[in-house]
């Protein structure tokens, strides 16, 4: 007869009924022998019935709603594009006008940029600029902290000198225009219009 | 995500769900988390023990799928492939665990309380007697390793086949056969002065 230990390892295909004859047969020869084996055999198909018969756990009421969070924030970020802007006719003509709104912006920017006095930037090259134009920042008894902080003035390619008394230096890009204005482009100091209205990027 | 009477009446399988999903009907999409919502959710709750834990991990499992739906190929059975995501997730889940567990053990004093068996589970009047048997039955699906709960979850709670056991776990079907049958010696050893009850 086979042992106890050995038999176990042929409880499940037991129970399952899966042991070809020759091992059922002498399984139950065993079994019929040994009262302990036959209770565990026992205890192992109530055992399944029970696993079986576990009630199921019931997701919670907000599951899907989560999950569908979930899915739009990734697919925001698989294609941020295409996820803000799915082919529905509506969306699509919102987006054609808000383009249109874009657009006109910038061609209406660009053309107040041509004209005399316009907008543009300027940028310093110095770690501690000192701002000698009569700007709100320097009236502030602000400094400048970090190197290469850019600013918008009046005029576009204006770098502010390292230190008061220093030239202005003007991009070749902006120079035309410096000059188209007629501004003393060896002054230390910008005119009172040219001051600094933006002081972020 | 409500399913129009036309598309009840197909019943497409899984495989044809996903393949429709990767074509980019996300409608599909919507079929296979109908589908599979419970079902990964009871295997990973029994696993990890936890409800909250095993909701973030079944939505992970969706969010993966989603995310990766282009790796599936037809060659392997939908089944095993979004069972092996959440196989893989709720491992990881319980190796961060214990990993808390371990930074905050001091706290938690000399016995490991996740094993503890509560107070209310223990008091008859509190609960009915099969949840009461339902939460013992967890608390020692609990107390197995491992490599031995998610064999026993896979085979004896989802009842999958042994050959599917193993292309989820990636092990022999020998090894599959060899693990369920030591966590049901092991199981019934641990639940006996229940399972007599039965009788």
């Amino acid at each position: 007869m086979n042992s106890c230990q050995e038999i176990s390892e042929l409880f499940s295909d037991y129970v399952e009924k899966t042991l070809v004859e020759k091992d059922r047969q002498a399984m139950d020869v065993h079994l019929r022998a040994c009262a302990a084996c036959r209770d565990t055999v026992g205890r192992i198909a109530k055992l399944r019935h029970n696993l079986k018969s576990l009630m199921a756990l019931e997701a919670s009421p907000d599951f899907e709603m989560v999950l569908r969070t979930r899915m739009r924030l990734e697919r925001h970020r698989m294609r941020p594009w295409a996820s803000a802007m799915p082919l529905s006719p509506v969306r699509a003509m919102a987006f054609a006008a808000f383009l249109i709104v874009l657009i006109s912006g910038a061609v209406f920017s660009y053309l107040r940029f041509l004209s005399p006095g316009s907008p543009a930037f300027v940028q310093t090259s110095s770690s501690q600029a000192n701002l000698s134009a009569p700007s709100p920042a320097k009236a502030a008894g602000a400094t400048l902290a970090k190197s290469y902080q850019r600013y918008v003035y009046a005029l576009e390619g204006v770098t502010i000198p390292d230190a008061p008394g220093a030239a202005l230096r003007i991009s070749s890009v902006g120079l035309a225009k410096y000059q188209a204005l007629q501004v003393d482009t060896s002054a230390a100091s910008l005119p009172a219009e040219l001051d600094p209205v933006l002081v972020s990027f | 995500m409500a399913e129009s009477p036309e598309k009840q009446e197909s019943r497409p399988t899984d495989e044809d769900l996903i393949e429709r999903f990767q074509g980019g009907d996300l409608y599909a999409f919507d079929l296979i988390v109908k589908n599979y919502k419970q079902q990964l959710l009871n295997f990973v709750f029994r696993f990890l023990g936890n409800q909250e834990e095993a909701e973030d991990v079944v939505q992970e499992t969706f969010l993966r799928v989603f995310r990766n739906r282009s790796a599936y190929r037809r060659v392997a059975k939908f089944s095993t492939w979004i069972y092996t995501i959440a196989g893989n997730l709720a491992r990881t889940e319980l190796r961060r665990r214990r990993r808390r567990r371990f930074l905050s053990i001091s706290d938690m004093g000399v016995q490991d309380k996740d094993y503890e068996i509560s107070a209310e589970v223990l008091n008859p009047e509190a609960q009915t007697d099969g949840a009461l048997k339902d939460e013992i039955i967890q608390a020692e699906i609990a107390r197995l390793s491992p490599k031995f709960r998610e064999v026993i979850i896979l085979r004896d709670i989802q009842e999958l086949s042994y050959e599917e056991i193993s292309k989820i776990l990636r092990i022999p079907i020998g090894t599959v056969k060899s693990r369920v049958n030591r966590a049901r010696l092991r199981l019934q050893n641990r639940l006996k002065h229940l399972l007599d009850k039965d009788r």
